[in-house]
């Protein structure tokens, strides 16, 4: 493919061009979507160096396995970033992360949601998520923000907010519904 | 509340990650046999993307360690051998290579499992997998038992046992003059459904992703590139993974 043909390729023709082996379509794809995920991972870890490593594992990861992506349950984007959380998510959970989060949080707790809550809008998030986050109810945006970036479990944003972990479990999926009506309603709810 | 709702509540949860291991495998068995629940993951994964949508350009230091991965993939491989020494037939601790490979960052147990070491597929085909695409068609052949059989058999043909830590398992493995390697996984016992079979190459300081070969494998055709001195099997959650941090199932060194 020219650069031209690569840069109108939609993300599905450019993952099939993968599975062929085509670097340049790799690179593509990657000039897309890197610096989102980047972002992503540094924001979850905190650490640049292991940000960068879990970048390459999931660029490497497309390249060895494109069939994982399909086409039909989504966007490339939200694939990669959901690869990206996910691994960014075991490396925090991990044995030796956790004490050290544990010890953290014993002085943070109280005050998490808040520190979240400015730090993702200083993310270079899209002003009209952005504006639909800030229409959520409190509750649901800080269980969403505490899950999503703080890389929580549900049990563990319960901890931190004082709330039943029920609740929080509901108010994730029902914060995200909301979003999702919103953004579609816009044009933004998905896609490649 | 019904298994349905019960699981269906905790759906906003898993698509961001933040459910516990046991939830985690619950909500994936429910959404291999519900698509309307695979359906609304989807679309929470969706709006993630959107909190987590910037404006970043991707950065270009990174970019260029992938490039230079890429271009070390086989069948090209021109890495550096191994220098441990090892004799054949010796039984490689692989986590304990990667443990002296890992840098510094890296040296909380837990978070070894992050070692990124370059996994590169190659092409596989199993016996019982048809294939088709891109990736396997080259291998392709509908008699690869035959083949197997013959390479084996070939005074030409490299061999080598694979064998378990504890010298209980076994499966041959011939790797033609050409790199075509055969693995005579018949012997593997079958693993549940969520697990798979991983071949890896050893070349150097690298661990080389040779090919998926599912939870039950049979004869696995595979393809080396020159300078792989040892081959080892890891055991992987289904779809397998860039980098392992299990032990090795099987292994054997080349000759």
């Amino acid at each position: 493919m020219t650069i031209e043909q690569l840069q109108e390729a939609s993300d599905a023709a450019l993952v099939v061009s993968i599975g062929r082996y085509h670097e340049d379509a790799l690179a593509e794809v990657y000039r897309r979507h890197a610096g989102a995920v980047f972002a992503l991972a540094r924001r979850l870890l905190a650490d640049r160096t292991l940000a960068e490593e879990i970048v390459q594992e999931v660029f490497l990861r497309l390249w060895n396995d494109p069939d994982r992506f399909d086409p039909d349950r989504g966007s490339l984007r939200s694939y990669l970033l959901a690869q990206c959380h996910g691994r960014s998510v075991d490396l925090i959970r991990s044995e030796s992360s956790r004490r050290r989060r544990e010890e953290k949080e014993l002085t943070l707790a109280a005050e998490a949601g808040y520190d979240l809550e400015h730090e993702v809008w200083d993310m270079a998030v899209a002003d009209r998520v952005k504006v639909t986050l800030q229409t959520l109810p409190e509750g649901e945006r800080e269980a969403i923000l505490l899950a999503y970036f703080g890389g929580h479990t549900y049990r563990e944003v319960a901890d931190l907010l004082g709330t039943p972990e029920g609740t929080v479990k509901s108010r994730i999926r029902s914060g995200l519904k909301k979003m999702r009506g919103e953004l579609a309603g816009i044009g933004m709810g998905g896609g490649a | 509340m019904n298994e349905h709702e019960e699981i269906a509540e905790l759906l906003g949860a898993y698509a961001l990650d933040a459910v516990d291991a046991d939830e985690a495998a619950t909500v994936e068995a429910h959404l291999a046999v519900c698509p309307r629940c695979a359906a609304e993951v989807a679309e929470h994964r969706e709006v993630a993307a959107m909190l987590a949508h910037t404006g970043a350009p991707a950065p270009e230091g990174i970019w260029t360690r992938i490039s230079a991965s890429l271009e070390e993939a086989p069948p090209e491989m021109d890495l550096p051998m191994l220098s441990s020494g090892r004799s054949r037939g010796e039984v490689v601790d692989l986590a304990e290579e990667r443990r002296r490979r890992a840098p510094r960052w890296l040296s909380g147990a837990a978070v070894a499992a992050a070692l990124v070491v370059v996994a590169l597929v190659t092409g596989v085909v199993v016996s019982d997998d048809g294939g088709g695409d891109d990736r396997s068609e080259q291998f392709a052949a509908p008699d690869l038992e035959d083949v197997a059989r013959r390479v084996m058999n070939d005074p030409d043909a490299s061999r080598v046992v694979l064998r378990s830590p504890d010298g209980v398992l076994e499966a041959p493995v011939a790797i033609d003059v050409d790199g075509s390697g055969y693995l005579m996984g018949n012997t593997l016992p079958a693993l549940d459904a969520a697990q798979t079979y991983q071949l890896w190459g050893i070349k150097g300081d690298l661990v080389v992703s040779l090919g998926v070969l599912g939870a039950s494998p049979g004869v696995v055709a595979f393809h080396v590139g020159d300078g792989v001195d040892a081959l080892a099997i890891t055991q992987e959650v289904t779809g397998g993974v860039v980098s392992s941090a299990n032990p090795p199932f099987l292994v054997g060194e080349l000759s």
